[in-house]
């Protein structure tokens, strides 16, 4: 990377910590492209220089006791707007990185990484990326595959909400293989009004035909299959 | 590995009867069971094998009680035998995919 002002990355760095802020500012300073242009011991010395400095990178140690982030620094950051915030922690625990990153942060670094993982984060996130390691990305496509996971069985339960009683019973029938015919005799009702339950049974399970409404009905529980 | 059917299937134990033309070009009648059901295809367990790649017509009767064909429920469908193998218990079984099916 050559050093012209238009793509040097400019890093403002928080630790509470002076001896840790000068360590990360020589390390960060002997690499060609990268800047630092302000040091902050604490969130709210950060933001003034921020509004000064308008850094494109900023390093935070946010503490903690030694299992927890302490996500208060990281809040006060976060609410400032669009910052691009890399947390440089000691803490291991994927789940606290995972909700650094909720809260925020563009990417997390361990101290136990080599120098070269934390300027490599700091280009990605300069671009645009996140910079996550993948026990913090597969926390993010658990909880994904949850939600959707989730709202498939809100919008199931929505649909067999909607279904009457009867509608009900005329399912139970289907799942035991009975024809129009024989449901219309179990249920003492015309074979016209079960071909209108099915209509409206069909319309209300988004199912297009008697198979699909047995498998859907077996596996939401509104009917039992023959063992 | 990773399961390639899309279609929501139910485990099931339904009788059904198989028809199809041999290698030799002899037509067969055959019993089987359905062991799983999709409106996309059926998995069916019977004593002997089919070619995969080959066309069967299957009759599966959803009745669970005792109904004379006349009375029972079956879905009769055409379709390709897309896997086969040798079950623990020495039958076969086959996955066998709809091109078309309707009810009788």
């Amino acid at each position: 990377m050559s050093l012209t002002p238009g793509n040097v990355i400019r890093i403002l760095l928080i630790d509470r910590h002076a001896l840790v802020r000068a360590g990360l500012r020589l390390l960060i300073e002997s690499q060609p492209g990268f800047e630092v242009v302000g040091e902050a011991s604490d969130p709210t010395e950060a933001l003034a220089i921020i509004a000064q400095v308008h850094p494109d990178i900023v390093l935070l140690e946010p503490g903690g006791d030694g299992e927890h982030l302490e996500m208060g620094a990281l809040a006060q950051l976060a609410s400032a707007g669009d910052l691009r915030l890399i947390l440089v922690t000691a803490i291991r625990d994927p789940r606290m990185h995972y909700q650094a990153i909720q809260m925020g942060a563009m990417g997390v670094v361990k101290k136990e990484e080599p120098p070269a993982v934390l300027m490599k984060a700091i280009e990605k996130v300069k671009s645009g990326e996140a910079w996550v390691d993948r026990s913090t990305m597969a926390g993010f496509i658990r909880e994904l595959s949850q939600a959707r996971m989730g709202e498939a069985l809100d919008q199931e339960a929505g649909r067999i909400g909607m279904l009457t009683k009867r509608e009900r019973e005329v399912i139970g029938l289907i799942g035991q293989g009975l024809k129009n015919r024989q449901i219309a005799e179990r249920l003492s009702i015309s074979e016209v009004t079960v071909r209108h339950h099915l209509t409206s049974i069909f319309s209300k399970l988004a199912v297009s035909d008697r198979l699909e409404l047995m498998v859907y009905a077996f596996q939401n529980k509104l009917a039992t299959p023959p063992r | 590995m990773q399961d390639r059917r899309s279609k929501p299937r139910i485990e099931c134990s339904y009788p059904a009867i198989v028809r199809g033309t041999d290698a030799r070009g002899k037509k067969y009648q055959r019993e089987a069971i359905a062991r799983n059901l999709s409106v996309g295809g059926l998995y069916l367990q019977l004593n002997q094998p089919a070619e995969v790649g080959s066309q069967l017509l299957v009759v599966v009767n959803l009745s669970s009680e005792p109904a004379t064909p006349a009375e029972a429920l079956s879905v009769a469908a055409r379709g390709v035998v897309v896997r086969t193998e040798v079950r623990p218990d020495g039958t076969h079984g086959m996955g066998i995919r709809f091109e078309r099916y309707r009810f009788v």
